[in-house]
């Protein structure tokens, strides 16, 4: 596949050089003195608790687009598919406002889970207080029993929203990491793979998926899913998503569901629509209440063919954070009910 | 002599395991692109070339301070839970010892035994969950006997090496309990592990260095 960049060691630097020569009114680079991976945070630093977000590159625009108001105050960059080194992460972490604590949020990955863990003793011999919350809310990679092993996946950007905007609302940190946990703990995603995705460095493909074939739970380098089915219908596929979906979140009467349609990139909007056509109906058919519904492409590995369905179960609490405006050049979630038509 | 390795001489030997990690990182990128995500070859030799331009600037009296130089340098540049755990591989078997001035056999044995034991905290792998545990444990235990029967340092670190290869292909029988490779089930049987095989060949190139030199 064609794939514009100058050099693979350089992608990750050149790409926040970009997003920073265009928005570098609201964010400025945290530099290595390695020079290897590259730190962000934000320019108007609050006095409030810091959430930091982290992990490898290519699923942009998680990590670099996550930094906003009302999401991350700060944000380490490792390379391609790979976890930033834990000097990186403390780099950003001694940047951004840390008097009240940070908030470190991140998948759950193996090697995103040593390095936060190991920078979090490394930021308590430096005196910040620092927590982690590890996203979990992809449903196919653990048993429901076993939810705290589960992958972290496009759910973290509710994660991070709900969290960012509970930091925001000037919360102490054992408050923040609290609803975050709480966020965490429901939210569930399940997805659909249509076609690979592309190395960035190398162009070539992720994983191997014939033509007419799709896989249900797949991870972004060709893991194995739950499911390898024909291509069938849109219909047919939101009918598999959400059945995987309702059979582990269980909603009970009266749940309030935040339902977030994520395109992996080569998926287009009109799927997506059309997609998203049925799982309105599904949930409507279901006696669902649905708090919100979008799509939009908030995590996405690298031109990858398919989409995945994140929902966030909201009580009052959580409701009000994720109700909360959060901005970011490619992160934009407005306040509920600004906007909107008066008939909703 | 024969016996006691000085700063200067594990600086050189450092920088020829270096030298031979970053050798083989199509190798390891080839292993690791079966059942990973492929950049495990890409991970090491960036951390180890670092060590080849870093490492030869630092001067050292003591053994220890040139373990920490090394296993820092990996910390700070590689990123992904190698640099992590292969960090802790070279940082944390001298974080409580003494400084010394020339190293043992029975030295290497503890340090590697205190990184190992690191580095199975942290990792939360044991024996048989396809890591690079399964090559690192047989060497640190072939070090210990090696201390134990008195051999010189380069019969020893040759045993370690030895048993750090058998502990890698024992990994080929395996299924992965942790990273992405977990996720490949049946398929990851019959490769071995990419970070069991860096492990093998860090202890080779050790060995193939004192063999040469001391």
């Amino acid at each position: 596949m064609n794939k514009i960049i100058n050099h693979p060691d350089h992608m990750i630097s050149e790409m926040l050089d970009g997003y920073l020569a265009m928005y570098g009114d609201q964010f400025e680079k945290i530099p290595n003195p390695n020079g290897k991976c590259n730190g962000m945070i934000r320019k108007d630093r609050r006095d409030k608790v810091s959430v930091v977000v982290g992990g490898g590159g290519g699923n942009e625009p998680w990590i670099i687009g996550y930094v906003g108001k009302g999401l991350a105050d700060g944000a380490a960059l490792g390379p391609v598919y790979t976890a930033p080194p834990a000097r990186a992460i403390l780099n950003v972490t001694k940047e951004v406002p840390h008097e009240k604590g940070v908030v470190y949020i991140a998948a759950n990955h193996t090697g995103d889970v040593l390095n936060f863990e190991l920078v979090s003793e490394l930021a308590e011999l430096e005196g910040i207080r620092t927590e982690c919350v590890f996203v979990t809310d992809d449903i196919t990679s653990a048993p429901i029993e076993h939810q705290e092993e589960r992958r972290g996946v496009a759910g973290i950007s509710m994660v991070v929203k709900i969290a960012g905007a509970a930091a925001e609302a000037g919360l102490e940190l054992d408050e923040v990491v609290r609803i975050a946990r709480k966020a965490c703990a429901n939210t569930y995603t399940f997805s659909v793979t249509t076609s690979p995705g592309y190395m960035p460095g190398s162009g070539k493909a992720m994983f191997e998926m014939p033509e007419g074939e799709i896989e249900y739970g797949m991870g972004f380098n060709g893991e194995n899913g739950v499911l390898h089915t024909p291509l069938t219908s849109a219909d047919e596929i939101a009918d598999t998503l959400m059945k995987y979906l309702l059979d582990d979140i269980r909603p009970a009467e009266g749940d309030e569901l935040a339902v977030f349609v994520n395109g992996f990139g080569f998926t287009s909007k009109l799927e997506l629509c059309i997609l998203s056509r049925r799982v309105h109906e599904i949930l409507c058919e279901k006696g669902a209440a649905i708090h919100d519904m979008f799509t939009d492409e908030l995590f996405c590995p690298q031109g990858t063919g398919g989409l995945s369905i994140s929902i966030v179960r909201l009580d009052e609490e959580l409701k009000k954070y994720y109700d909360a405006p959060a901005y970011a050049p490619f992160f934009k979630k407005m306040k509920m009910g600004d906007l909107r038509w008066e008939t909703r | 002599m024969g016996n006691q390795m000085t700063a200067q001489e594990l600086k050189e030997m450092f920088l020829f395991v270096a030298g031979r990690v970053v050798e083989n990182e199509e190798h390891l990128t080839e292993i690791d692109g079966k059942i990973g995500d492929g950049d495990h070859g890409t991970g090491m030799a960036m951390g180890f070339r670092e060590i080849l331009r870093e490492l030869p600037a630092c001067e050292a009296e003591h053994p220890e301070e040139i373990f920490k130089e090394a296993g820092t340098i990996l910390l700070d540049t590689m990123g992904g839970a190698s640099g992590v755990l292969f960090g802790t591989m070279f940082i944390s078997g001298i974080v409580k010892r003494p400084l010394n001035d020339f190293l043992e056999i029975k030295d290497f044995a503890e340090i590697f035994r205190s990184s190992l034991d690191a580095l199975k905290r942290r990792g939360k792998a044991k024996i048989g969950d396809k890591t690079m545990v399964d090559a690192f444990e047989p060497a640190v235990i072939a070090l210990e006997k090696s201390a134990a029967d008195r051999l010189a340092l380069k019969e020893g670190l040759a045993a370690a090496a030895q048993s750090a290869r058998a502990g890698m292909e024992y990994t080929k029988e395996l299924k992965a309990r942790f990273g992405r490779a977990k996720y490949f089930g049946e398929k990851a049987i019959g490769i071995p592990d990419a970070g069991a095989v860096s492990v093998w060949i860090i202890y080779q190139a050790m060995s193939d260095w004192a063999a040469e030199n001391i």
